[in-house]
């Protein structure tokens, strides 16, 4: 028997920024848009020309890992660290968009994606060993086979040829592998790279491909000799983002150190075209332009010697949770210290340093952990869970304030105003049951309520809605028995 | 035992036509000490160890460093170069100091020599001297762990006062040291917290020697607990271990140390329970045996009969711990 639970989790953001926080993973590019999928857990779509931002594609819940496209019907494929893969709608009209699906068949991180548009079928593959191939003809009905289980090696990057006949991957260490998927799956180590093969990029014909990773050396092999046919050693650092132009034969490659070359595999000469300040992450070349994606969430292009920069906003990088419980001081890539009111949730900035801004929202005395705190999106989002959400106490004025009381009420407050409503109208007569509806709107219902349901520590099923939305969403499943416990236990009359 | 005629050693050195180049005392063993003896003799022929001890002013006789000391000088300046010696006193108080060896049981030898190492380092620490047990025994070790998404490299460093390595069949200490600095890959549910990323991330991590000791003890883990068996058992496979040996898993710009094998523990039997614990001491160019009371001379290829035997499960001599000593 699985022990499931059911855990809320709260993010300290307010609305979708039209620039991402943090690092931007991926580029691509379809017709005159660029999407770009960030470590803020976000797909944005740019106008290629203008750079002005078109839309969001705010779901996921972790790292955006991978993006692919289908141009034909008009869908967006994004791969996540939270384990879900999300379909959308490249013709939605709104700004933010929800996925049309979201398929939930990963244990782990999923870092790759591939999609063969002669096919429908989508591959996927990440930390959890294994690849899936995902049949996406039917949306209603997405089959699925777990095509490989690689024995407690990660796959890392996956790519094919136009047919889908062969499959590139590269996984947590050296020697990439070629699947023939017509045979009885013939696997062809790539033998050569003498450090971490991080990508890999198969040509259209499936005859040759490219690989490139930490040993610092871009491959080009013959796939039918299994050898190396040239490497270039150009790099100071671990080659990270990789694309070719297989018409041209240009290789565009970006490494840790943020330089980033443009290298003619005929005439075998290389040329630097940009040194960027932080670690690229991946690279595009798009006619004469190439883009570029970094570490810092900025992304930048070099159009006919000009560069054009969306820049990126700050993201936290650093917090301490004040002893009280109730205070969380944070700073950010930009050096900004903001204290943070966790039971109001209101933030102000602050010109103290960190450390002085620490000391001053101590109280000297310990109270009870009542959350934890991740910082992986670059914003802060607190996790509640039934073992310690009602631990931590106050006594005020001779009434017991429990703070995940208080805290959860707010956050149901317009759900809690609607049952409330639902219960008057059953039962006339009724006295007033919770005393929160006095209390008016706090700066908690600018951020986004998560409800995960987890399974001996795989992610079974996600939840997420803006929680000014929470009354009027239909999909809202039923509260953890925990949460309304909180809510509604008459211990905590305040 | 002063018994008459020439002793066994004495015997063996009449026949090379050569002195004893110094003295060679036996422990008498009547209630299962061989653990301890054999520690005892095996630090006795550390040169260092004797030196730094026997010179060593003590502030109190309560301690096991007092006890040990008044031992070794015994046997220094005892008038005959052979016999043997009770060591009741240093027992007494290790008996007194620690609960688990106050009884006529086996122990584990290992346990012994390190408890005593950190033992004589506190008493030393605790009368405000200079540790030398802690310059004489102590490493460090640095344990590299690399991202491998934002491929940050953190260290920690932390010491040891000897290693303990994993065996295998015909291995040798080499591959056995490579094997404790064995890159090992942290995944799934163990993924790496990572600060730079601000998530968990696989990672790979590693262990190397950075400040290697100037007295390295190499400890065979021989004894594995069996689920099945439900108690531990002794693993005697084979173990080839050098009289000269170079570290192979250091940090790039690490001191050169070439040790010198010098001393080793040996165990015979077939489990710690039911065994018996010999020391081989190298002095003044000759292999000695010590086998509690009783002491002989040794040939050299003894030592590679030894390393062990080619079944999993025996009773043969097998190597247990080994002592070296950095010569520059």
């Amino acid at each position: 028997m699985k022990t499931r639970s059911k855990n809320i989790s709260v993010l300290f953001r307010d609305g979708i920024s039209q620039s991402h926080i943090k690092g931007v993973n991926r580029l691509q590019a379809f017709e005159n848009h660029l999407f770009s999928a960030g470590r803020d857990g976000i797909v944005r779509q740019y106008d290629l020309n203008t750079l002005e931002i078109e839309h969001a594609y705010d779901r996921h819940i972790h790292w955006v890992s991978d993006i692919q496209i289908d141009a034909t019907l008009g869908l967006l494929f994004s791969s996540s660290y939270d384990s879900t893969i999300a379909i959308w709608s490249l013709q939605s009209s709104e700004f933010a968009t929800d996925p049309i699906r979201i398929i939930e068949n990963h244990k782990d991180y999923i870092q790759t994606l591939k999609y063969i548009p002669s096919q429908r079928i989508l591959y996927s593959g990440g930390q959890d060993y294994t690849l899936i191939r995902w049949e996406i003809s039917n949306l209603d009905q997405i089959r699925s086979i777990k095509v490989l289980n690689t024995n407690g090696n990660s796959i890392w990057c996956i790519d094919a040829d136009e047919t889908g006949e062969l499959i590139g991957m590269t996984f947590s260490n050296n020697t990439p592998k070629i699947m023939d998927t017509r045979g009885a799956k013939n696997f062809i180590d790539l033998k050569g790279h003498t450090d971490h093969a991080r990508k890999i990029i198969i040509s259209p014909d499936g005859r040759n491909c490219l690989t490139a990773g930490a040993d610092k050396t871009i491959k080009l092999w013959d796939i039918g000799t299994h050898k190396v046919i040239e490497s270039f050693h150009i790099h100071s650092d671990s080659v990270n983002a990789l694309k070719m132009d297989w018409n041209t034969g240009t290789i565009f490659s970006g490494d840790r150190h943020g330089d980033v070359f443009k290298t003619e595999i005929i005439s075998k000469t290389s040329e630097k075209v940009i040194e960027n300040e932080f670690p690229v992450l991946d690279v595009l070349g798009i006619n004469s332009d190439i883009w570029i994606s970094d570490t810092n969430g900025d992304i930048k292009t070099i159009q006919s010697a000009e560069t054009k920069t969306i820049k990126s906003l700050p993201h936290i990088n650093k917090f301490e949770v004040c002893d009280n419980k109730k205070w969380i001081i944070t700073k950010n890539s930009e050096g900004t210290v903001q204290t943070w009111n966790i039971l109001t949730g209101e933030s102000e900035k602050t010109e103290n340093t960190f450390e002085e801004a620490v000391t001053a929202k101590n109280s000297g005395k310990a109270t009870p952990s009542w959350f934890s705190v991740k910082i992986h999106l670059g914003s802060l989002m607190l996790e509640f869970s039934h073992s310690d959400s009602h631990m931590a106490e106050e006594d005020y004025n001779g009434k017991l304030i429990n703070y995940g009381s208080v805290f959860m009420k707010r956050v149901f407050h317009h759900w809690l105003l609607k049952e409330e409503q639902k219960y008057r109208e059953a039962n006339p007569n009724a006295p007033q049951r919770i005393s929160i509806l006095n209390e008016g709107t706090s700066e908690i219902e600018k951020y986004v309520l998560i409800l995960i349901q987890i399974a001996e520590n795989i992610i079974e099923s996600i939840y997420r809605c803006p929680i000014n939305r929470l009354d009027t969403d239909e999909n809202l499943p039923d509260i953890p028995m925990w949460v309304q416990r909180l809510i509604f236990s008459s211990k905590y009359k305040h | 035992m002063g018994g008459t005629g020439p002793s066994k050693i004495e015997k063996d050195f009449e026949q090379c036509g050569e002195e004893l180049p110094e003295r060679y005392l036996g422990f008498e063993n009547k209630d299962n000490i061989c653990y301890a003896n054999s520690v005892l003799q095996a630090l006795y022929f550390c040169q260092d160890f004797r030196k730094y001890l026997i010179n060593q002013k003590i502030a109190s006789r309560d301690t096991v460093m007092s006890q040990l000391q008044e031992l070794y000088i015994t046997m220094i300046t005892s008038k005959r170069k052979t016999g043997v010696m009770s060591t009741k006193n240093v027992m007494s108080k290790c008996k007194v100091l620690n609960e688990l060896f106050d009884n006529d049981d086996h122990h584990d030898s290992h346990e012994f020599l390190i408890w005593l190492i950190n033992r004589l380092d506190e008493e030393l620490k605790a009368q405000g001297s200079q540790s030398w047990v802690q310059q004489l025994f102590e490493g460090k070790f640095t344990t590299q762990t690399k991202c491998l998404c934002c491929q940050n490299v953190t260290h920690r460093d932390e010491v040891f006062m000897d290693l303990s390595l994993d065996v295998k069949q015909n291995c040798s200490i080499l591959s056995s040291l490579k094997r404790y600095s064995e890159i090992e890959t942290l995944s799934g549910a163990d993924k790496f917290y990572c600060e730079t990323c601000a998530c968990k991330q696989e990672a790979q991590t590693r262990t190397l020697i950075k400040d290697p000791p100037n007295i390295l003890i190499c400890h065979l883990k021989r004894f594995k607990y069996s689920d099945e068996l439900r108690r531990y058992t002794k693993l005697s496979y084979r173990v080839a271990f050098p009289s000269q040996l170079r570290l192979n898993n250091t940090v790039d710009n690490c001191p050169e140390k070439l040790y010198e094998l010098f001393a080793c523990i040996v165990h015979l039997g077939p489990g710690f329970q039911y065994g018996h614990y010999m020391a081989i001491v190298k002095s003044h160019g000759h292999w000695i045996r010590f086998d509690d009371d009783y002491v002989e001379k040794v040939d050299e290829a003894l030592i590679q009969h030894i390393f062990g035997s080619s079944k999993e499960i025996g009773s043969v001599p097998c190597g247990y711990i080994l002592f070296y000593r950095a010569t520059f």
